[in-house]
């Protein structure tokens, strides 16, 4: 209890330690928040009022757009007719419409104001309708009976691999990803504890280490303590962070807050053994044994995309299997589970993962502290 | 028998670290291991700890084998390692009371010890510090307290007094003396030949792994012809005087540098007389003149070629 004890102390007096666990994860919180506070607000979508000018008739691109109008649960569109091109153009330049579009048979102008998501899903629409189209005629010129059919089928989104996912939790924010990566990252930040302490256990890494070798207490109790102390003083830290990250900045991270706490204690336990794995195998001097261990949650956290909400999709196409091992993006797919997707069962996966990483990180460890005797002090 | 080591032997690749060493420490001494940079003594203490391992030998502490599960015999056992291994995150007193638990569980006995300790290296005013805020003398001594405070019976200190200003040595050097008049057993290692000297009642000089010599102070510099080295001041000396004074019965070298004649004797009575006659006869003025014993250096310098700091 003793040596609990003054481990307890030794972290809490380690500003450097303090730094990292609390500190930075909370400024960069503070970063995020006035980044991206009042984005949500520009992403609640409206329908996008377009101007269409007929120059030579095209009543099957006209009347698309117009069923899209009337769609209930697609209404994308609000749909102006001009006579001319003055009178779009006026429209456009006082902001009637974001854009209109100059129908001249087959061909379209898109003409614009400026360039921004809703000019951009209109260009898109206009790209996609032109590719159906010729697709369909050129099918039609082959063989009519089957144009019918082609055209049902290019429609139907079912046969493009599309699937509508309900989304069960809260937040619907893309947002609060950054924030998700930013609890990660916090979790992975233990490894630097578990660093420490494991070289002070290591009588060939420091002379604590050897000091603490050559004392009667087993080494294995002298780790457990310290891992338990480390453990204990991280979590109570990390709480803080989620507290902060949840009820002061506002993040949202679905009703189940124990869910949410238990896995930032997961992660922090696997960012702990990550240290201690660190402290272990890695040879060489104290520096390079810090220089990999920020590398381990600052690369772990970018693939988990702290720094680029889109980097575990692109990971996902490109290469899945990091996304499915890289402690970050376990974290943040665990929190996106429980806010987002409300699928307690991709929760538990993810937890789980992500406890069997830190289990193998710790049994590795272990395996390398077991050691007496050194080859060279 | 409080140590016993036997033909150990210790590689460091194609390094002979330890070559076949031998050493026996009997209850109740302060045990000088001398000898330069690089010629065992760390490496002899960290296999006798069962830190590193060895090639070949035997290691007994206490009668017992010393593996790196002999706690009962690491009970007994205080290090003071050459580098501070202190905390900086806890207090002189807590990190005292740390590394005192490590060997005694009990909270009252542990709390007396950790007060004599401070005692002892005279901390006693700086218990609240953090050892940032401790010179390099008081950190040393921070260092012996936690080494020490659970009352070893074997104190094992590796260097201690590297970078020490001269007030620290000195209250070091009188507390491990005060250890050893307690009752512990002490091994000292030292590359400075003066507090080895000043301190321990029985020397091994090592080099490149070996033993070389061993014995009390009195033996070792028995072991060796040099009896006395005479130096005197004078302003000029003809080389024909210098030769005559060559020629003198035990005289073993001369040298004449900088206005100061040095003279090496073998053991033998009367030098210094001879020397002064001579001088006399010639009509040689002379100022100072200074006669030294035999030094461990010269010990060393007469049997491995090189001075202890080479």
């Amino acid at each position: 209890m003793q040596q609990f004890g003054y481990s307890i102390k030794r972290s809490l007096r380690s500003i450097e330690g303090i730094f990292w666990a609390l500190v930075f994860p909370l400024f960069l919180g503070l970063i995020f928040k006035f980044m991206f506070g009042n984005l949500g607000t520009y992403e609640q979508f409206s329908e996008v009022a377009v101007g269409v000018v007929e120059q030579t008739e095209n009543d099957v691109f006209v009347e698309m757009l117009k069923e899209i109008e009337m769609e209930e649960d697609l209404h994308m569109f609000e749909v102006f007719e001009y006579e001319n091109v003055d009178e779009a153009e006026k429209a456009l330049q006082n902001e009637t419409v974001y854009t209109y579009i100059v129908v001249d048979g087959d061909e379209f102008t898109l003409m614009i104001r400026k360039m921004d998501i809703y000019t951009s899903l209109v260009k898109s629409f206009v790209d996609q309708y032109k590719q159906n189209y010729t697709l369909i005629e050129e099918v039609a010129k082959k063989d009519p009976k089957q144009a019918v059919a082609f055209a049902t089928n290019l429609f139907d989104s079912d046969s493009i691999g599309l699937e509508e996912i309900e989304l069960k939790g809260q937040d619907k924010s893309p947002y609060t990803q950054y924030f998700y990566a930013l609890l990660g990252m916090a979790c992975l930040i233990a490894s630097m504890y578990g660093l420490g302490h494991g070289m002070d256990l290591q009588a060939d890494m420091t002379t604590i280490g050897a000091r603490r070798n050559v004392a009667p207490t087993p080494k294995m109790q002298q780790f457990v303590t310290d891992f338990l102390a480390s453990m204990t003083m991280y979590s109570v830290l990390m709480t803080i962070v989620l507290v902060a990250v949840v009820y002061v900045y506002g993040q949202d991270f679905g009703d189940n807050f124990g869910l949410v706490w238990l896995v930032t204690i997961v992660g922090t336990f696997t960012g702990l053994a990550g240290g201690y794995l660190i402290a272990t195998w890695v040879k060489g001097p104290k520096g390079k044994k810090e220089a990999m261990c920020i590398a381990f949650f600052m690369v772990s956290s970018f693939l988990g995309g702290l720094q680029m909400a889109e980097m575990p999709y692109i990971l996902e196409e490109k290469c899945p299997i990091i996304n499915r091992i890289n402690p970050a993006t376990l974290l943040v797919n665990a929190y996106k589970s429980l806010a987002v997707f409300g699928d307690y069962q991709q929760y538990a996966v993810n937890v789980i993962s992500l406890l069997v990483i830190g289990v193998l990180f710790m049994i590795f460890s272990v395996a390398k502290l077991r050691r007496t005797k050194y080859a060279s002090i | 028998m409080v140590v016993k080591i036997e033909n150990l032997v210790k590689r460091y690749g194609d390094l002979v670290a330890l070559d076949h060493f031998n050493l026996e420490i009997e209850e109740g001494e302060v045990f000088g291991l001398l000898g330069p940079n690089g010629s065992g003594k760390s490496t002899t203490i960290n296999c006798l700890l069962a830190l590193l391992e060895y090639d070949k030998g035997t290691i007994e502490v206490f009668g017992e084998e010393m593996t790196p599960t002999s706690y009962e015999s690491k009970k007994n056992i205080g290090v003071i390692m050459q580098n501070v291994a202190v905390f900086d995150e806890l207090t002189v007193y807590e990190n005292i009371d740390y590394f005192c638990g490590l060997y005694i569980k009990d909270k009252n006995e542990r709390k007396k010890l950790v007060e004599e300790a401070i005692e002892f290296v005279e901390l006693q005013d700086y218990r609240k510090f953090r050892p940032k805020k401790l010179s390099g003398g008081l950190l040393r001594r921070l260092n012996i307290a936690c080494g020490i405070a659970h009352k070893p019976k074997l104190i094992i200190l590796d260097e201690p007094t590297v970078a020490v200003d001269p007030q620290s040595r000195n209250k070091i050097l009188e507390g491990i003396q005060k250890l050893n008049q307690e009752g512990a057993t002490v091994i000292y290692t030292s590359h400075y030949m003066e507090e080895v000297e000043q301190i321990c009642t029985r020397i091994a000089i090592m080099d490149k792994g070996k033993n070389i010599a061993l014995g009390t102070k009195d033996e070792l510099k028995g072991m060796i012809d040099l009896g006395e080295t005479i130096s005197v001041e004078i302003l000029e000396l003809p080389e024909a005087v210098k030769e005559e004074i060559a020629h003198l019965p035990h005289v073993m070298n001369v040298t004449y540098e900088n206005h100061l004649l040095k003279v090496r004797f073998s053991k033998g009575k009367h030098n210094l007389i001879r020397l002064l006659d001579v001088l006399k006869e010639k009509e040689i003025g002379f100022a100072g003149v200074h006669s030294e014993l035999p030094t461990l250096n010269d010990v060393f310098l007469e049997i491995t070629g090189k001075e202890l700091r080479d």
